[in-house]
Order: structure tokens, then sequence, then C-alpha cells
């Protein structure tokens, strides 16, 4: 991700450069001041005061400047105005960094009795400290690929839905991918003197430093924040998990022993997951090849933050039983996964039925989903590799069903055709591209590409399925 | 040594010969798939024809050699254009549904498994199976009885329906007496119930028991077929497996017993 100088990524760091020490008063009181613990604050840590003063009972205030320290001595509350005055016993005062905007600065710290000068002062640098955490899109299998690593873009990172989705990791989860359920978070900071930790918002987030949770690296949390770490070079990676019921919750990167984040990502689970199959021959790639429609739409909507899964539709039998078959019970059954939505071109588009016909077969045996969306480009059925009859039945239990198709000729594609499907959006049958002005040169092997295909698939996936 | 054993025992060595016979794998001709590539990108309609007829010509005099020919070219496809070029063909080139049997089934004793994968792949659409109907195997009667049944083949039934290969077997081979038919029949009917039951939710104990004393009976049966059945369903369900019994079958007496046990 880029640089970050919005205020709310800003930390304040602090570091002392010099304490002095003025002995005695003009009234022969001694006094001094000391600041003590780290010798750097960031946004929301802390530093101490410490006054020691004889004879104690006397009175002493303190000033900070400029106003961007907030102080709480004992019994008092935080304070972020001085001057405050504090009665000497001992007096130890706590410095928190409240905000500061961007830039270096400095603080000086003064105690003073009333009726004397300056004891004693300590300077304090301020440096803006900078950091981020940067979440990704959802992994496939031992990685990303077939699609890109993709990062929630900043604006989205907290958005509801469109920011950073991830999968339930439920009871008798079987990862028929491998161990792909962990969300990957890069976490970066400008300062790596410091040490930060993370602070989640419910314990259903889970934390681990390997992607295939290897055991002793997973996070303690205590209280929902965890022991300060170093993020060596500035960097580290962090895996996340979701091992609750469905839900939001928000993961914050903070200076350890403060509540002000640096930065958080919101995290949703996913309710659906979506499978693109390719026509015959189409293996999905990064970067994706224009010339597959069907990937392109996908990519779109995983960019989008939808579970998307890119297929060859070999991987679908005629039966409809495959990897991808057992992906959609294996969400279903242990990921919380409630809809099922699939879209194919050509061979894609005759698995898309057996795939939906399978589920609604088995759909007992399953459990409880819906299938909100499904769509056919140009689809042919897919009894086996050399089949080349029009696909025009309607998958089994789909709520919605897009339909595009083209007519061509023998020349320009041996005849392979897709088809109206009774039921299709648009109604009643689907769309003939040929009939349109964009579309009447098309071909099988060109009708998935056209961005008003693509667009229009995309579009109304959108509006009816919950990510 | 029993008529009866000896008889049984002619009938399973044509089966027993072919299972050692070395893999079988596809040759690319060049030549062939030149004309193939220039008839599926033809520039120009005459062009088509005229590579339609070339085509032609060369199903004429040895249509399964053509088949293996669009088939390896469909494979080693990159476009949907090319990769449906094996299936536009055939009904131009009015290939036969035997041509294409003759052609594929040899392939699943190929070494390379994306090739037995595509030739299962091709050859799906004879089976007849979808998510609501079983497969029927009775396209590769003749095959069968012709005692042309070899390890990749017989591994391609026996793991894509367990059940239907009993079949196709049982009526070539035949079952030697009505009560090993019933038997048969027994348990393939008790593993359609079990099966049935499990894609609908509705699990029993029950029927789980039945099975598995039937697969326990066939696990020792005389037909190789029958214990292949055995060893396909444990494959294929694996907490249905007691304790040794699919160790036991990998180590079978019968070559295609093991070759579908094989890891």
């Amino acid at each position: 991700m880029g640089h970050r100088r919005s205020l709310a990524r800003c930390a304040l760091a602090a570091t002392a450069l010099l304490v002095s020490f003025a002995p005695t008063t003009p009234s022969g009181a001694v006094a001094s001041v000391t600041l003590t613990g780290p010798t750097e604050i960031a946004l929301g840590g802390t530093v101490q005061l410490v006054i020691d003063a004889s004879p104690p009972g006397g009175s002493l205030s303190v000033t900070l400047e400029p106003l961007r320290l907030g102080a709480t001595g004992a019994q008092r509350t935080k304070l972020a105005a001085p001057p405050v005055t504090f009665r000497v016993d001992g007096e130890r005062i706590t410095l928190t960094a409240l905000e500061t905007s961007a830039g270096v600065g400095d603080v000086v710290l003064r105690a003073d009795y009333r009726q004397g000068g300056m004891l004693a002062r300590a300077r304090v640098a301020l440096t803006v400290v900078e950091g981020n955490a940067t979440a990704y899109r959802p992994q496939f299998g031992a990685g990303y690929a077939p699609l890109p690593r993709l990062a929630v873009p900043d604006h989205l990172e907290t958005h509801a839905t469109r920011g950073p989705g991830i999968r339930v990791h439920g009871a008798g989860e079987t990862d028929p991918s491998s161990e792909d359920d962990l969300i990957e978070v890069e976490l970066s900071v400008s300062h790596a003197s410091f040490e930060y930790a993370l602070r989640r918002s419910s314990a259903a987030l889970a934390v681990w430093t390997t992607r295939n949770k290897v055991p002793g690296t997973q996070l303690a949390f205590t209280g929902n924040v965890t022991q300060g770490f170093a993020l060596p070079g500035g960097t580290r990676t962090a895996w996340v998990e979701w091992t609750g019921a469905h839900g939001t919750a928000e993961l914050s990167l903070e200076p350890a022993g403060s509540a002000t984040p640096v930065d958080r990502v919101r995290f949703h689970t996913f309710h659906s997951i979506v499978m693109a199959l390719g026509g015959e021959s189409q293996v999905p790639s990064d970067p994706v090849d224009p010339n597959h429609g069907t990937f392109v739409v996908g990519l779109a909507l995983y960019a989008n933050g939808y579970d998307v899964f890119l297929y060859d539709e070999d991987n679908v039998s005629p039966t409809g039983a495959g990897s991808i078959y057992d992906e959609i019970v294996n969400a279903i059954q242990h990921r919380g996964v409630e809809q099922v939505v699939s879209f194919g071109y050509s061979h894609g588009g005759g698995s898309t039925y057996d795939l939906a016909d399978r589920l609604d077969a088995n759909r007992g045996s399953i459990g409880t989903f819906s299938i909100p969306f499904t769509s056919y480009v140009d689809s042919v059925e897919n009894d086996s590799d050399t089949d080349t009859a029009m696909e025009l039945r309607y998958p089994p239990s789909s709520l919605y069903h897009a339909n595009h198709y083209q007519h061509g000729s023998f020349f320009e594609d041996l005849g392979l055709d897709g088809g109206p499907v009774p039921g299709s959006d648009p109604p009643p049958t689907g769309l003939d591209v040929e009939t349109t002005p964009w579309g009447a040169s098309a071909t099988h092997f060109l009708v998935d590409d056209y961005q008003q295909v693509t667009d229009f698939i995309a579009a109304n996936l959108d509006v009816r399925v919950t990510r | 040594m029993s008529t009866f054993l000896i008889a049984a025992l002619a009938t399973l060595a044509p089966l027993a010969q072919d299972a050692e016979r070395e893999a079988y794998e596809p040759r690319l001709d060049a030549d062939v798939q030149r004309v193939i590539h220039t008839c599926v990108h033809a520039a120009t309609p005459a062009e088509r024809d005229a590579t339609l007829i070339e085509l032609g010509t060369l199903a004429r005099n040895d249509a399964p050699a053509l088949v293996t020919q669009l088939f390896l070219y469909s494979e080693a496809a990159t476009t949907t254009r090319d990769g449906m070029a094996f299936g536009l063909l055939r009904e131009p080139l009015a290939l036969r549904d035997a041509d294409l049997l003759a052609a594929l089934i040899p392939v699943f004793e190929s070494s390379k498994p994306d090739l037995r994968r595509g030739a299962a792949g091709a050859l799906s659409e004879f089976e007849g199976a979808d998510a609501r109907t079983p497969p029927d195997f009775g396209v590769y009667r003749a095959w069968v009885t012709e005692g042309r049944l070899r390890a990749g083949f017989a591994r391609h039934l026996f793991t894509t329906s367990p059940a239907a290969a009993l079949t196709l077997l049982e009526s070539v081979q035949g079952a030697q007496t009505e009560s090993k038919s019933n038997e048969l029949s027994s348990a393939r009917r008790a593993l359609e119930a079990w099966q049935d039951r499990e894609r609908r939710g509705v699990a029993s104990s029950g029927a789980k028991h039945v099975l598995l004393t039937h697969l326990d009976t066939l696990r020792t049966h005389d037909a190789w077929w029958a214990r292949a059945f055995v060893a396909a369903v444990l494959i294929e369900h694996p907490p249905l497996s007691r304790a040794g019994w699919l160790a036991k079958l990998q180590t079978d007496k019968h070559r295609l017993v093991r070759a579908i046990t094989a890891p």
C-alpha cells in the first residue's frame, strides 16, 4: 500500500532529549523532574513524569507545551490543557500522547513552585509515526493463483461489505483446497523502534504469524490485545482466521500499551461462494486472459469483495461431482455459506447446470443453502468433452438466471451455439446478442468477451448476492 | 479341479493376459494435426470444405486413427475453438460411436494422467450418468466380452461406478450360480440404498449394516470383479472400510483388483 499521511494513521513519538535539574528553589525547597519509562512514545502511548520535591506538601504546576500531550496525575483524570496543579507528595504524572498533526515538534515540560521559578525542564521531541494494516482478498489453495494477490483498497478496509471478507473456519472444516481460509494482513510502520500490538473487537478473530498455522505461531490475546511485538524492518505479516459464528470484527494495529490505533481493518464473514467456470480449454490464469470473459467477470467480483473461485469446467463431471462440488458442500457445511453462485461460458454453462442439478438433488444431505444467481453465456451441454448440444435447461433451483447466446454460422464457429433458456433474464429466454448493434457479429468464440455481457452478469449478481 | 472351475479359469485367462500388456501411448501424427488445424482455423469456406474432404478420406480409411488425432488435438488445446474441435468435427466427418470407443478406451492404459482424464471426459457421454441417474456401462459390453479389458480401463470402470462395473462384469462373465447372482444383486442394491439415503441426508445404521455384511461376503468372492467391487466401494467411501479389508485387497491375487486398489 502507498505511504499514508492521514491523521488517523499518524502516531506521535516522543523522545526524551534532556532532563535537567534545579536542586534548590528560592524558598529553599528541593525538587526534581525526571522522565521515566520509554524514551519514545507513540500516539496513545505514555511516559511518566516523576516529581520529587522536598519538603513535601508544597504546590507544583506543570506546563505542557504545545498542547499535544495530556497529563494524568494521581487521582486525576486525563487532562488535555495545562497548567495542571498538584500537591507535591512524591507526585507522579503520566503523560499521554494524544494526537499531533504530521511533522516534527517539541514539547517543553516545566515544573514550577508557585512562588518560585522553573525547577526543571525536560525536552521531548515529537515524531510522527505512520503505519498501515493492509488486508488482502482471500487465498486459494497454497497461495492466490489463479487469482492475483489483491490488497483491499485503503478506502474500503473498514467497509462493512466491500472490505476484507473472511471465510468462517468452522468445526469439521476439511480445507479441500488446503489451509487457505486465513486472510493475509501486512503490517507496516515507519518507526520499527516501537513495539506494537494488535487489538481485536471480537474473540472470533485469531491471528497467526504463519499462513499454515504452524504450532506455536498463534498470537495470544489478553483482554483482546496481544502482547507487544517488534516489526523488524518496519513490517510483519499476520494471518487472520475467523473461528466464530458469522459477524464482523475489527483488528487494529497500535503501539504496545496504547489504545489508539495506527490503522484498523474490519472483517466480514462470507455468506456466499461464487464459482466462475470457463469454456472448454479455458484455464484460469494470472494475469487473466482478456479473452476469457468468465474469468474477467470473476476477477472483477473478487476485487469487489466476493469469495470467487475461478475453475476449469472439467472440474465438474456430468454428474455434477468433482472438486468444485466438494468445495461448495464444505463451504455450506463448515463455513456457514448460505448462498451458492455459479456462472459459465460454453461447456462452463453446461457445468453450471450439472452443478446446480447435483446440489439440488443432494440438498437433503448438504444443508441449508440457496442459489440466488446463475448465468450462461452461449451455454453448451457438458455430458462429455465432445458434447456440442445447446444447454437449454434452466439450472435447477436457481432463483435468478441470466442468459446470453449467439447463433453464428458453420463457417464462423463450426455451428457451436447456445440458445434460449425459458425463465432467463433478459426475459423471456435471455438475449441473442446478435440481435443487438454491439453483438451483431458475435460468434461462439467472441460472445463471452463483450463488456455488455460481462457487465450484465456482474451487475445482476451484485444486487442479488450477499458477500 | 472341477470342470466348472477349469471353464471359469479359461474365461478369465484372456483378461489376465490383456492386463500384462505394456502401456499404450497414443502418438501425434504431425501431418494430420496440420490438416485438423487448418480445418478448424480455415480462412475461407473453401478451405474449410477442402480440409473436411481430406479428413473425411482419413476417416474412411481408419476412423479410430483419426479419432485419436482429433482427441490429441483437443487435449493439447489452449483455446475453446481448438478444445471443441473434436466434438465439432465428429458429425461432419460422420464418426461413429464405435470409432470413438475403439480409439479412446485404450487411452486408459496411457501413463499420462491427463490423457486418461481426457479419455474419461470424452467417453462420459456414453455412460449416461447425471446427478440423478447412475452410469450404465452397457456400451462397453462388447469390448469386455471380446476379452479386451485391461488394467487402466478396469480401474476407470470401477472407480467411476462400482455398481455399474459390477453389473457389466456380471453380465459378461456370469455369476456362475443363481445364488451367487442373487448375492451380487443384493450387494448392488444394498450399496444403492445406502448411497441414496446418504444423498438424501437420512443416513440409516441399518442400511449401512446391510451393506457392510454384503461387502464382507464379497471381499472373498471367487470372481475378481466382485472383489474389485468391494475395493472400489471402500476407496470411494473410506469410513466403510474395516481393519485389513482394503490392505488385503491391495495384495489380491488378481492383477486387476490390485490395479484398482493401487494408489
